[in-house]
C-alpha cells in the first residue's frame, strides 16, 4: 500500500456503551451488555438474549440534538450519535466535510419501521405511509447523515449482510488511496427487527443462554445492534492531529458455497486474510492479535478456526478472541464496531477475553483469549468479518 | 481512468433488448420486467426456488458474461431495494403465522447481495464480491469500484458489473401511497411532455463486463455522482471532467426525464448546456427504478456500438455520426449522477 490511510476520530454505540469510552470500560471490566429483548412487540419479547442499545428513540433523539433533518429510524438515531462522537474527536471543519466521502454498511436500514407498517399493507389500509416506509431502504441512513453534517461527496451504502461496515472501511481506505477523496466517514448501523430476529431463528442459530464463540458446546448467536463509525484521512492531510491507527490492509473475497453457511476448510475467509495480508504487505507473522468474526455459531467458529490453523500454523496462531459476547452480534456494524475495538487493543495493549468460553473446540483444540491480558505490544490487528452470500472481509488495523 | 465494455445483458419490459426497441405493455399499472428465459442457463428445478429479482439478476448476468464464464476478477451489484419480494414475502409470514413456524427460505434470500452471492455460488467465484445499495447511485457505485480497479492494475482484469431491481403489487401500493409513482395502467404516458407528475414505474436487471480499455469497444470514461450540489455547481464539474476525459465532443446526452414535470426541469439545463448534442430519453422503455441508470447504460452502449440513434428514444437529432453519450439521472434533484462513454 502507498498511502497511509489515517485513523483520526472513532464514534461508536452499543449494548455495551453510548460512546467509546463506555465501550472501553466494559471490554476492560468484562461487563457484557446482554439481556432479555425489552424493546420490540414480538413474541421473543422478555425471552431471548440480545444486546440492545441501551437508548431508547427519545433519548437518542436528544443526544443527537439534530438539527437539520428529522427522523423515525433508530438505525439513523444510532449512525448519526456515532458519526457526530467520531467528528467531534477528528474535527473535521464544515469545508472539509462538503469533500468527505461517507460510506455506510446496513442490512435492514429501516426494516423496524416497514415490518411496523406493513399490517397495514396487507390489509389495504395505508395509513401514515411516509412514518414507515419513507426511510425504509438502505441508502436513507447515508442521506440523512449527510444532510445533518452537510456532505456533498461521494455518498456510498454496502449492504453485504455482517461484513457491510468491514466493507465501509475497505472502499474508504481506497478511495483515499486512490487520490479520489482525502477523508472519508466509514461505518455501519443495524437495529433490531423482528424481521432478523426470526430469520435467525429460523435458521436455528440463536443461543438461548449467553453466546459462547469457540467453545465445544457453542450452539449460536445473540443478535445485538449498534453503530460505529471511523474518520479516515490521508496521511498528509491529518496535520497534527492525535493519530488513533491505520488501516494498513483489505481483502474481500466469495467462499462461493452456502448461502449462509461457511466451508467447513475457509475458503472465502482464508482468501480474504491473504488479500489483506497481501495489501498490507506483511507476513502472517507480523499479525500480533486476531479480532475474529467469531459469532459462536458451530459453523462459523470452525471454518474460521480451521482458516487461522492453515494460515498461521496451529502452534503459531495469534491470541485471537470474539467480542460478540459483549455487544451481541450487530450485523453490519459488527466490522466497524470491532475495528474500532481493534483499536482499543492497539492503543491500550490490553486483549479482552472471550467471555462464557470454557472448552476448546475437540476438532481444533484452539484457546482463544479468556482472560484480560495487559501490557501487550499490538502493532498489527487481523480483525475479520463475514456474511451471508459468501461474503467474506478481513482488515488489518495497525499502530500509527 | 477508462475501462471497455466487453458484454451486456438486460432484462426489462422490453424484453431481453435484441430486437427493436418497442413501448413496453403495463400490468397493474406499471411496467413489468419481461420473464427472462430462465431455462437457458439454469436447471428446472433451481426455477421454483429462485425469486424473480434472482432470475432477472442471474440471467441478465449470464447474458453479459457469455461463452466466459470464468476468469473474473469480481463481481459487483447495485440494488436500490434489494431482493424486496422476499422482505415482504417473510414479513407476511411473520405477521400471519405471529412469529413462528416460519420457513427460511425468504430470509435467506432477502438480503441485498444474494444476488451477487447466488452468481459467485454458480460461478464458484471466490473473487471480489460486492453489493451497493445506495439510492440511485447504487449501479455507479459498482461501475466506479470496477472502474478503480481495472485501472489500479497495469493486467488485464475482468469485472462482472450489474444491477437489479424488482417491483412487487405491494412495494407499488406503497411506493404509489408515497407519491413516488403514478397509476398507469393503460399505456406508458409520454413522459416527455408530461404537464403533471405521472411518473411510471419499472423493473429492470442489466449486467455488464467490463475491462481493461481497448480500441474496439464502448469504454467508460468517468462517473461522477452528486449529492445536494447546486446544478451549476454541477454543471461546472462534469464539463470538467469531460475535458478531462480526453473525449472531444458529447455527441449525446442521454437524459432520465421521468414525466415528472418539476423534477424534469433539471434535464432541461443539459439540453441547453449542449446545444450541438443529440437529446435521448429512456425510462418510457423500462419506467423508473432506483436502478434505472444501468438501462440506460446499456442503451448508451447499444447507440454507440451501432452508432443509431433509434427514433423511439430520440427528442433531439443534430448528429450523423454518434461516437460519445453521457448519461444523466437524478433523484428530486438531490442525487444526480452522470457518466460518459464513448467508443
Amino acid at each position: 500500500m502507498s498511502k497511509k490511510v489515517c485513523i483520526t476520530g472513532v464514534g461508536v454505540n452499543c449494548a455495551i456503551g453510548n460512546n467509546s469510552s463506555e465501550c472501553f470500560s466494559a471490554l476492560k471490566n468484562g461487563s457484557h451488555g446482554i439481556s432479555k429483548l425489552t424493546a420490540l412487540d414480538s413474541i421473543f419479547k422478555d425471552k431471548i438474549l440480545v444486546g440492545e442499545l441501551k437508548l431508547s428513540n427519545e433519548e437518542l433523539n436528544h443526544l443527537t440534538n439534530l438539527k437539520n433533518i428529522k427522523t423515525n429510524s433508530r438505525g439513523v438515531l444510532m449512525a448519526i450519535l456515532a458519526v457526530k462522537e467520531a467528528l467531534h474527536e477528528a474535527q473535521l471543519s464544515p469545508k472539509e466535510l462538503v469533500n468527505c466521502a461517507l460510506i455506510s454498511g446496513t442490512s435492514v436500514g429501516g426494516m423496524e419501521l416497514f415490518e411496523k407498517g406493513y399490517p397495514f399493507v396487507l390489509s389495504n389500509n395505508l395509513q401514515n405511509p411516509k412514518m414507515y416506509f419513507s426511510e425504509h431502504d438502505c441508502g436513507n441512513i447515508n442521506s440523512k447523515i449527510a444532510s445533518e453534517f452537510g456532505i456533498k461527496a461521494y455518498l456510498s451504502t454496502i449492504s453485504t449482510a455482517c461484513s457491510s461496515s468491514a466493507n465501509a472501511i475497505l472502499l474508504g481506505t481506497r478511495l483515499i488511496q486512490s487520490g479520489i477523496v482525502d477523508r472519508a466517514i466509514v461505518g455501519g448501523s443495524d437495529c433490531l427487527s423482528k424481521f432478523t430476529i426470526n430469520g435467525f431463528n429460523t435458521l436455528g442459530i440463536l443461543d438461548e443462554e449467553h453466546t459462547k464463540p469457540f467453545d465445544m458446546e457453542r450452539r449460536g448467536l445473540n443478535l445485538g445492534e449498534g453503530a460505529a463509525y471511523l474518520v479516515l484521512e490521508a496521511e498528509e492531510v491529518c496535520r497534527d492531529k492525535n493519530i488513533l491507527g491505520v488501516v494498513a490492509g483489505y481483502g474481500n473475497s466469495n467462499d462461493a458455497f452456502h448461502q449462509t453457511a461457511s466451508s467447513v476448510e475457509g475458503t472465502g475467509s482464508k482468501l480474504s486474510i491473504k488479500k489483506a495480508f497481501e495489501s498490507a504487505g506483511i507476513e502472517s507473522n507480523e499479525i500480533d492479535y486476531i479480532n475474529t468474526h467469531g459469532t459462536g455459531t458451530p459453523n462459523n467458529d470452525l471454518s474460521e478456526s480451521n482458516a487461522m490453523i492453515e494460515l498461521f500454523g496451529k502452534e503459531t496462531i495469534p491470541p485471537f478472541n470474539s467480542l460478540k459476547p459483549y455487544t451481541g452480534h450487530t450485523l453490519a456494524a459488527c466490522g466497524s464496531i470491532e475495528a474500532i475495538f481493534s483499536l482499543f487493543s492497539i492503543n491500550s495493549g490490553i486483549l479482552f477475553p472471550t467471555l462464557n468460553f470454557k472448552n476448546p473446540i475437540q476438532e481444533t483444540g484452539l484457546l482463544p483469549v479468556y482472560s484480560l491480558m495487559k501490557n501487550q505490544e499490538i502493532n498489527t490487528v487481523l480483525s475479520n468479518s463475514f456474511g451471508f452470500g459468501g461474503n467474506c472481509t478481513s482488515l488489518i488495523v495497525s499502530k500509527y | 481512468m477508462k475501462a471497455s465494455i466487453t458484454g451486456k445483458g438486460i432484462v426489462s419490459a422490453i424484453g431481453d433488448g435484441k430486437e427493436e426497441l418497442q413501448l413496453p405493455l403495463a400490468k397493474d399499472g406499471w411496467f413489468p420486467a419481461q420473464k427472462p428465459d430462465f431455462a437457458k442457463y439454469f436447471e428446472a428445478k433451481q426455477a421454483r426456488r429462485t425469486s424473480k429479482i434472482l432470475k432477472m439478476g442471474m440471467v441478465a448476468a449470464f447474458d453479459a458474461l457469455g461463452e466466459n464464464q470464468s476468469n473474473l476478477d469480481g463481481i459487483i451489484v447495485g440494488t436500490g431495494l434489494g431482493c424486496i419480494g422476499d422482505s415482504e414475502k417473510f414479513i407476511t409470514s411473520l405477521i400471519h403465522y405471529e412469529e413462528s413456524m416460519l420457513s427460511p427460505t425468504s430470509f435467506i434470500q432477502s438480503t441485498h447481495n444474494t444476488i451477487a452471492g447466488s452468481i459467485a455460488l454458480q460461478l464458484k467465484a471466490h473473487q471480489y464480491n460486492f453489493t451497493y445499495s445506495e439510492r440511485i447511485f447504487s449501479f455507479e457505485w459498482a461501475l466506479l469500484d470496477a472502474l478503480m480497479q481495472i485501472n489500479e492494475t497495469t493486467s488485464n482484469s475482468r469485472f462482472l458489473v450489474g444491477a437489479a431491481d424488482e417491483l412487487t403489487v405491494n412495494t407499488f401500493a406503497i411506493a404509489k401511497a408515497l407519491g413516488v409513482y403514478q397509476d398507469n395502467s393503460l399505456q406508458i404516458a409520454d413522459i416527455k411532455t408530461s404537464k403533471d407528475s405521472n411518473v411510471s414505474a419499472g423493473e429492470s436487471a442489466c449486467f455488464f463486463t467490463l475491462e481493461q480499455a481497448n480500441d474496439k469497444d464502448v469504454s467508460l470514461h468517468f462517473v461522477r455522482m452528486f449529492f445536494q450540489e447546486n446544478i451549476e455547481d454541477v454543471m461546472h464539474k462534469i464539463i470538467t471532467e469531460i475535458e478531462s476525459s480526453g473525449v472531444q465532443t458529447v455527441d449525446c446526452i442521454l437524459l432520465g426525464i421521468n414525466g415528472h414535470k418539476v423534477y424534469d426541469q433539471v434535464y432541461t439545463k443539459f439540453e441547453e448546456a449542449f446545444p450541438e448534442s443529440d437529446v435521448a430519453y429512456f425510462k418510457h422503455l423500462c419506467g423508473e427504478s432506483l436502478t434505472a441508470s444501468a438501462f440506460a447504460f446499456w442503451l448508451a452502449t447499444e447507440i454507440l456500438e451501432t452508432n443509431q440513434l433509434p427514433k423511439i428514444v430520440c427528442i433531439r437529432k443534430n448528429k450523423t455520426l454518434i461516437r460519445s453519450v453521457l448519461i444523466i439521472n437524478h433523484l428530486k434533484k438531490d442525487y444526480l449522477s452522470a457518466m460518459l462513454l464513448s467508443i
